[in-house]
């Protein structure tokens, strides 16, 4: 009757055992999977980032944009690249993905009727080009309206029309991952 | 008893080991940081901005370039000149909170220096002028 009931209490030891490395293991589980989760968006993100740090290396030497492997971007090539970039729009999907790529003019510093006005063919044809505007829109590509994380860099813009040299930004903002 | 209590304390061992191997695990997979992809970006930031500051025609100063500028001040022109322009354009370029040093040699002499930057990324662009070598760096850095 004795040995019966130690025998019970065994049992009902190793259930407990057993129940206990069942729930740690769970819970190792839970934390590893919700870890590995996070670790992969955070592993998005900088695959975006290097992404885009790649590309603004890349683009001043771009052959739409640079003037002719000099290390600077030709302002007059900006609205051509514009309309190739309307006519072939996938192609240059695949290369630049969910992006949004603007170039600001910071030397000589704008005037405060320019800042943050968008370069166009109206504003390009006026006399008063390029003091009419300081910002190109490049590239665009945001369709599901996120929110981005933005990364720039110096460029010496070069105008070919008064054969000048100033200074501006080119900005990427990325968007989260690398989809195309 | 005293066996059930001693399996127990066992396995508190066995789970105190188990969450400390996990803290442990957690802390090394988040120390893997983007360190050096900022660090690429500084080195392009400089590189760009010696490369911009190079090029840039000065409106101030009757479309000179920083270029024009070395120049005169190692025939012993003038050089506070030189020295404003640089003020000027990396006043108006840098990020705020950005500082920099910037150094100006020729044939191997230097001619030129401004900035207390002493760490950071140096980029370094060269020219040849009525003959003579110069050598430009530039060094940025975050206050």
């Amino acid at each position: 009757m004795i040995k019966n009931r130690r025998s019970q209490v065994h049992v009902s030891e190793t259930i407990l055992v057993l129940f206990v490395v069942i729930v740690i293991l769970m819970m190792g589980v839970v934390v590893y999977f919700k870890f590995s989760v996070e670790k992969n968006k955070d592993l998005a993100e900088e695959l975006s980032e290097e992404q885009a740090t790649i590309m603004l290396a890349k683009a001043v030497g771009l052959q739409e944009l640079s003037c002719d492997g000099t290390g600077c971007i030709d302002t007059a090539k900006f609205l051509p690249f514009k309309r190739v970039l309307g006519e072939d729009f996938d192609m240059y999907r695949r290369i630049f993905g969910r992006k949004k790529i603007t170039i600001t003019e910071i030397y000589p510093v704008p005037h405060d009727s320019a800042i943050d006005v968008e370069c166009d063919v109206i504003k390009y044809i006026q006399m008063e080009y390029p003091e009419n505007c300081g910002k190109w829109t490049i590239y665009d590509y945001n369709p599901e309206n996120e929110l981005g994380a933005k990364i720039s860099t110096i460029v010496s813009l070069y105008y070919p029309e008064f054969d000048e040299y100033r200074v501006g930004r080119l900005e990427i903002e990325h968007y989260g991952d690398i989809r195309r | 008893m005293k066996r059930a209590q001693s399996e127990v304390v066992g396995l508190l061992v066995i789970v105190v080991i188990l969450i400390f191997m996990g803290v442990i695990y957690l802390g090394f997979a988040n120390l893997a940081g983007n360190g050096s992809l900022s660090s690429q970006r500084a080195g392009m930031e400089t590189e760009n901005a010696l490369n911009a500051l190079v090029r840039v025609n000065l409106e101030e100063y009757d479309g000179k370039t920083v270029q024009d500028l070395v120049v005169e001040c190692a025939n012993r022109i003038d050089c506070d000149t030189l020295g404003y322009a640089l003020n000027e354009v990396y006043g108006a370029i840098l990020r705020p909170g950005t500082d920099f040093s910037f150094w100006a040699k020729m044939e191997e002499e230097e001619i030129y220096s401004v900035g207390v930057c002493s760490i950071g990324v140096v980029s370094s662009y060269v020219f040849v002028r009525d003959g003579n070598y110069y050598e430009l760096r530039l060094r940025l850095c975050n206050e």
